[in-house]
């Protein structure tokens, strides 16, 4: 259970990434969707510890993250994966996980054996485990990013853009193994692909501009978009529309518009992501508004 | 201690790796190897008394100022050897102009392990900001100190190991070459100025460093720290480098510390090596506290 109360962060320089921000969240797994910028890795930085905000309070499991006694307990069951994810470059995989393993405090090297065998095995390392990371693509960095998150059954897992550079195959596996862990902790997943989290999240928040614009369920979300979403065979959308797809079909072009285009449009069942659009849209105009 | 153990060896395993260590060490072997090529002639001055020992071929030759104040330069015989003052005589001369040798090579073979040490080891705790492993790093519960000491530690292990085996081959180079020599004024010279000064350079390398965001501010900052490194140096050769008197004075013979301060009279100067290594802790404990402070600073923000 973590709760934040008024949340904000200045960065140096001024550039205000989060204001006022509230939001708890309970066990199971929490999504965190936004526009790049919108502070989904600050809030992440400051849960992570790592971060410390410019005001407001977080606890998380009960500890302040105001105090380094609490700051050390949330650590000392967390696993994280940064957006910006770094590795030596010199060691190998296997090497990596073990050293990770060692500064997490899991000093049993029978237990550490075991358990980086087993992520190996999750992430399907295991065949290139002795080569140096440096020879590693980006999605299999990005693996073993996950697996050194993985390391010591965190009860916090904050996992920032972790399917960024992963195949698609590899995207459900690895949304799949989340669901898995969800059950008895807590995982904060953020994203800017609102596909990422539409099967697995049952509660998610939508961030803009350092604030939290939306917060439920996804069939909420969806609800949000529903009678605002259109399909047009034919002619073109007008410009004040705003055009969520494109297909190209016998009959001609079809065009999956959010507004009210009139006409001979037709109403379309809404998804998540048309709850996203529709969501981001309507934000903009009140802004604009104002 | 597991933790901290564990630490060291994967540090040791990378800086390995990188070939920064091992490269420094070569380095200064190299350098140990060259000067003793170029230094053929032992030889030291001091104010009064023998002015030098040249022991070549087998024949040792003695230069001293006697009474009268002239020089007589002569092979040593049983009248020469009359002469020399107390603390000389009995001294197997061969051996000690060769473990002589070997200091007077360590000397300035040091100052190229000291400057070069410094550029190398500057980049050890900004290059993890670089590759961005500081960002997972701070995500564990490890405490900064640890990191810290970890980082020190394992430099300090992966310097002493090349240290340790420098001494070994050249020492062994030393006796291949030119013959028996005493083991114990030379192995001096290493614990008690080699080890500490290259232990202190290398410790207020990484700390002033740590602060640094990139490998090349950790670098331009490692080149500003060279001039610091040298005075060190220099302080360290006038005080420690002689250290081999505590063994017989003849060993002050051609050390900097000797050639200024003169050894004629047979006081040793412990005070002086004590003081030297005293202030070497205060220096640790203020470098410490500037490494804990910048990396406090750093998480704060
Ligand atoms: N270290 C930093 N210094 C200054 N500004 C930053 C820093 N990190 C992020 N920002 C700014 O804060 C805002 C939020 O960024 P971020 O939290 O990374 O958003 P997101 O992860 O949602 O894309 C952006 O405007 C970004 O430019
Ligand atoms: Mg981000």
């Amino acid at each position: 259970m973590i709760e934040i109360e008024n949340l904000s962060k200045t960065y140096r320089g001024g550039v205000k990434a989060l204001s006022n921000l509230t939001l708890n969240i309970d066990t199971g797994m929490f999504g965190l969707v936004g526009p790049n910028g919108a502070g989904k890795t600050t809030l992440m930085r400051i849960l992570a510890g790592l971060l410390r905000p410019s005001g407001g309070r977080v606890t998380a499991f009960g500890h302040d993250l105001a105090t380094y006694a609490g700051r050390h307990t949330v650590k000392m069951n967390l696993g994280y994966l940064p957006q910006e994810l770094g590795l030596y470059p010199n060691l190998n995989a296997y090497e990596f996980l073990d050293y990770m393993a060692i500064l997490k405090g899991i000093t049993d090297a029978g237990e550490r054996k075991r358990q980086i065998g087993n992520l190996l095995e999750t992430v399907r390392l295991t065949d290139s485990a002795k080569r140096p990371l440096k020879t590693y693509s980006g999605g299999m960095k990005r693996r073993i990013g996950i697996a050194q998150a993985l390391l010591g059954h965190p009860r916090l897992l904050i996992v920032d853009e972790p399917t960024a550079g992963l195949d698609p195959e590899e995207r459900v596996r690895f949304r799949n193994l989340l669901a898995d862990m969800a059950v008895e902790r807590t995982i904060i997943l953020s994203t800017h692909i609102v596909e990422d989290i539409s099967q697995s999240c049952n509660d998610l928040a939508v961030m803009r501009a350092g604030t939290v614009v939306f917060r439920g369920a996804p069939a909420d979300l969806i609800q949000r978009a529903r009678g605002h979403v259109w399909t047009l065979t034919g002619q073109r959308p007008a410009e004040s529309l705003t055009l969520v797809s494109t297909l190209h079909l016998q009959q001609g072009v079809q065009y999956r518009v959010l507004g009210d285009p009139g006409g001979d449009a037709l109403p379309a069942e809404p998804t998540l992501e048309d709850g996203y659009m529709w969501l981001m849209q309507s934000a903009e105009l009140s802004k604009t508004a104002k | 201690m597991n933790q901290l153990r564990g630490i060291i060896r994967y540090e040791l395993l990378m800086s390995w790796r990188r070939r920064a260590l091992p490269m420094l060490m070569l380095t200064f072997l190299a350098a140990l190897v060259l000067i003793g090529l170029m230094i053929e002639q032992v030889s030291a001055t001091v104010d009064r008394g023998v002015i030098s020992v040249q022991v070549q071929d087998g024949v040792t030759t003695i230069t001293q100022r006697i009474e009268d104040g002239s020089i007589i330069e002569e092979p040593l015989d049983a009248e020469a050897a009359s002469r020399l003052p107390p603390w000389m005589i009995g001294l197997d001369l061969s051996q000690a102009a060769n473990t002589i040798r070997g200091i007077n090579v360590l000397i300035p073979a040091l100052m190229v392990l000291v400057v070069g040490s410094i550029p190398l080891l500057s980049d050890v705790i900004p290059l993890d900001r670089q590759y961005r492993i500081r960002e997972l790093l701070d995500a564990t519960p490890l405490h900064r100190s640890l990191y810290l000491i970890g980082k020190v530690l394992s430099v300090w292990v992966g310097l002493l190991i090349g240290l340790a085996l420098c001494f070994g081959i050249f020492q062994s180079v030393l006796y291949l070459r030119y013959g028996a020599y005493d083991l114990l004024p030379l192995l001096l010279d290493w614990l008690v100025f080699a080890i500490p000064l290259t232990l202190m350079t290398s410790f207020g390398t990484l700390l002033f460093t740590s602060w640094a965001g990139t490998r090349r501010v950790g670098l331009l900052v490692g080149i500003g720290l060279i001039p610091v490194g040298v005075y060190l140096y220099f302080v360290s050769a006038m005080t420690l480098s002689g250290v081999g008197r505590l063994v017989n004075p003849v060993y002050g013979f051609g050390t900097m510390g000797a050639s200024l301060n003169g050894i004629n009279d047979q006081t040793i100067a412990l005070e002086s090596v004590i003081g030297m290594l005293l202030i070497y802790a205060v220096a640790f404990a203020a470098v410490w506290m500037f490494g804990w402070g910048v990396a406090r600073w750093r998480e704060a923000r």
